[in-house]
């Protein structure tokens, strides 16, 4: 495959990938992000300081060995801390894909709980879903895939319209199909499946462009009706 | 001062637990027990220093909280606290 074929359009964003131990994600991630034309710096989880960045993505692997708990102790780490910050203070967007959205929960960034799959086995297979009401194919691979959260939160998820992936055949069992939560300002989104595993039609799917091709443009529109973004942007020109 | 201490962590009665009821079909399955009820949790011992009792505990109840257990889906349980030294 000719990779220098693939097209890299400049859009000005900035985008950041925190790595931590046991990170494995992190290259395919940041390919996925260039070819949606984010300019991609890859941070340690002691980094803090955020504030350049108009989306800060956690991506997947097994962050501290999931000891304890998937994403129990990375919610512990220096960049989370800093992420909570970026969040209130609406400083842009922030994506956590599998690992990350496990983090994200703990963090209670978003809702709820990724618990182990009602199978108890690890999935790893291409899996159907619904984003924005249309049917979409992405791989999946976890073992604490399962979205838990009580009756209260899951009314609220729904009325707040906070699910931005459901599965088509929920494999591992999560309440109301739910594969991808939006926090209620819809800046933070977390998923299990790995759309950075699915951009390119040569491996056999590219839906996962979608996803990127989406956050971009709730970016941009983000930034242009955020009037301290585009002062910061200027700063930095 | 030194305290050691014994924790249990399981999930909360109303979660389902696939790994319990992975081990009692094999129970079921082996003829040893039918359909038994199993939870499985997890168990942390640790040493904690701190000034006396009281602060021992409480430094213990934020281990528990913000490191061990998510209390979304979790319940715990001391089961020992002792003092070394």
């Amino acid at each position: 495959m000719n990779l220098a074929s693939i097209s890299y359009p400049q859009t000005g964003l900035k985008a950041a990938i925190a790595v931590f131990l046991g990170t494995n994600c992190e290259k395919e991630t940041r390919m996925a992000l260039e070819m949606a034309g984010f300019n991609v710096e890859y941070i340690f989880h002691t980094e803090t300081n955020l504030e350049k960045f108009d989306l800060v993505v956690l991506p997947g692997g097994f962050s501290f060995g999931d000891y304890i708990k998937a994403g129990r102790l990375a919610k512990l780490s220096p960049v989370i801390e800093s992420l909570r910050e970026y969040v209130k203070l609406n400083k842009g967007f922030v994506l956590g894909i599998c690992n990350g959205f496990q983090i994200l929960c703990e963090t209670r960034l978003l809702p709820g709980v990724l618990i182990e799959n009602t199978k108890t086995k690890f999935i790893s297979e291409d899996c159907a879903l619904f984003f924005n009401n249309k049917e979409i194919t992405i791989p999946i691979a976890h073992k604490e895939g399962c979205f838990w959260a009580d009756e209260d939160t899951i009314k609220q998820i729904e009325k707040n319209d906070m699910v931005i992936l459901r599965y088509k055949n929920n494999p591992n069992g999560s309440i109301n199909n739910i594969a991808g939560l939006y926090d209620s300002k819809h800046h933070v989104i977390g998923m299990m499946p790995h759309p950075e595993r699915a951009v390119l039609s040569q491996c056999g799917l590219a839906d996962g462009k979608k996803i990127f091709e989406f956050l971009k443009t709730e970016l941009l529109n983000f930034k242009k009706s955020c009037p301290t973004k585009n002062l910061s942007k200027k700063r930095v020109e | 001062m030194k305290f050691s201490a014994t924790i249990n962590i399981k999930l909360k009665k109303q979660i389902k637990d696939a790994k319990g009821e992975a081990v009692s079909a094999v129970l079921s399955r082996i003829g040893l027990e039918d359909k038994a009820k199993v939870r499985i949790g997890k168990i942390f011992e640790l040493e904690v220093n701190a000034e006396n009792e009281d602060a021992a505990k409480t430094k213990l109840n934020k281990i528990i909280f913000d490191v061990l257990m998510n209390p979304i889906v979790e319940t715990y349980e001391i089961t020992t606290f002792e003092v070394i030294n």
